[in-house]
């Protein structure tokens, strides 16, 4: 068997004399619903060094598996959020909001950043970046954690992120909004990244800032998945695309949502559908609201994701 | 020399990760050569498994210009992201002119289903005839949805 390392996209760099001092101004803001174990594994990571962050919030969206009970013994000094019922990603506006720390590491409770990756990052938030948002990259657990001695990348600007290893600006969060709360699941980070920019916002990516996501297949179901994914996905093109691209872009998706529903022989992508039309029914657009051509293309939406997960 | 196998990326580069190891468990061996897209090729550039690295001119729609190649192919593998390839139609068409031996779908990249290139053709030609005729109800509720909003 050949060895792994050949398909790794790129070594982390990892350097352990870097000064992690900028972490104190960050708030760390972890989502968990119902996965006990990888929350325990997600915050023994954070805690692996002492005194880093300036806090560390747990929102909890109504687990029932004793994640909460967990976390109050296990970890005192982490501030517990309840949700009081699960609503989805917009439990993290809930950790926006008791946030005091300048920045916000928003993690998902599989996901965790490799400290001695972090030097880019501690970097940016000494020099006060203006961005919205870092987005920080998203590696799976296997693999394989490289030391070198190169020197890390400088930030680029992005158009995206994923809310499982993302650094926001907490002015920023203070201007734009969190998560919209109707999405529930997915697209929630496409949304935000449409309204950061409609703002004149910016958004910036570090290669070099590594977050492990676990990606558990606990609580992932796929009918949910194809559900929320392809429900938001009209939303997004109907509230954000730009006019000239509308058009086509609307007729093709929908022309995907009657495709996929023959393949895939379910009803879920035509009850989306309905879904999503009620919720824009008293949708009003205004020419602000939308991308302009270059910028829709940039963040360059997945348009058959949706359809990936049944079949 | 073995003939080659030729894998198309269609998916993340852990998956193909995991459909290069399953092709060299099957056909030890054989040159492992992957059909990829300009900007996702610097990914794999590195990658010690695979022999040569195909760069594929794409469409909107990505893999939707039939690939040519001279070389004869002991099979192409289509690792793909569901059960039984749905949705794949353009990609299959693609490549399904190339003189192969066989042709394989791998789903999440677990293990190998064999087509052969009739089934392949009338996997592909199925869905891009159904897709044909399902655009025009794309289009219909298109315009529907966009007089309903005050653009």
């Amino acid at each position: 068997m050949a060895d792994k390392l050949g398909a790794v996209p790129a070594s982390i760099v990892l350097d352990r004399s870097i000064n992690l001092k900028p972490l104190k101004r960050v708030s760390v803001a972890v989502l968990s619903c119902n996965r006990r174990d990888d929350l325990e594994k997600t915050l023994d990571q954070l805690f692996a060094k002492e005194d880093l962050w300036n806090e560390v919030i747990v929102v909890d969206n109504t687990s029932t598996d004793g994640s909460w009970e967990m976390v109050e013994k296990r970890f005192p000094d982490v501030k517990l959020v309840d949700s009081g019922g699960n609503i989805g990603t917009a439990g993290s506006n809930l950790a926006f909001e008791a946030a005091t720390g300048d920045w916000i590491l928003s993690l998902d409770d599989d996901s965790y950043p490799v400290i001695e990756s972090l030097g880019p990052i501690c970097e940016a938030i000494e020099s006060n970046r203006p961005e919205a948002a870092i987005a920080l990259s998203i590696r799976k657990k296997w693999a394989p954690v490289v030391s070198t001695g190169s020197r890390s990348q400088p930030l680029k600007e992005a158009f995206g992120f994923s809310g499982a290893g993302v650094l926001f600006n907490r002015k920023a969060i203070g201007d734009i909004g969190g998560y919209d709360q109707d999405l529930f699941l997915f697209t929630n980070e496409l949304d935000w990244t449409a309204r950061a920019l409609g703002m004149g916002w910016r958004l910036a990516s570090c290669d070099d800032a590594v977050v492990i996501h676990r990606s558990t297949p606990a609580n992932r179901s796929s009918l949910r998945h194809a559900h929320y994914y392809c429900r938001n996905t009209l939303v997004f093109l109907m509230r954000y695309a730009p006019k000239p691209l509308l058009a086509n872009l609307l007729s093709g998706y929908l022309r995907d949502i009657f495709l996929f529903t023959v393949l895939h022989g379910s009803g879920a992508y035509l009850r989306a559908f309905r879904e999503a039309r009620k919720m824009l029914k008293h949708f009003k657009s205004t020419p602000g609201n939308r991308l302009s051509k270059e910028q829709f293309l940039e963040i360059k939406p997945d348009l058959r994701a949706p359809f990936s997960y049944l079949g | 020399m073995k003939k080659p196998i030729l894998i198309v990326r269609t998916v993340s580069v852990e998956k193909i990760s995991e459909a290069l190891d399953l092709c060299l468990e099957k056909w030890p061996g054989h040159p492992l050569i992957v059909a990829t897209t300009a900007n996702r090729s610097k990914e794999l550039a590195n990658d010690n498994r695979i022999d040569r690295l195909e760069i594929v001119d794409t469409g909107p729609r990505g893999y939707d210009r039939i690939f040519h190649l001279e070389e004869h192919l002991e099979a192409v593998v289509f690792p793909i992201g569901n059960k039984n390839g749905s949705g794949y139609g353009n990609v299959f068409r693609a490549f399904s002119s190339l003189c192969a031996r066989n042709f394989y779908m791998s789903p999440y990249c677990r293990d190998f289903r064999s087509m052969g290139r009739l089934r392949l053709k009338l996997k592909y030609g199925t869905e891009l005839a159904l897709e044909e005729l399902l655009s025009v109800f794309g289009r219909i509720w298109a315009q529907r949805l966009i007089r309903g909003i005050d653009l």
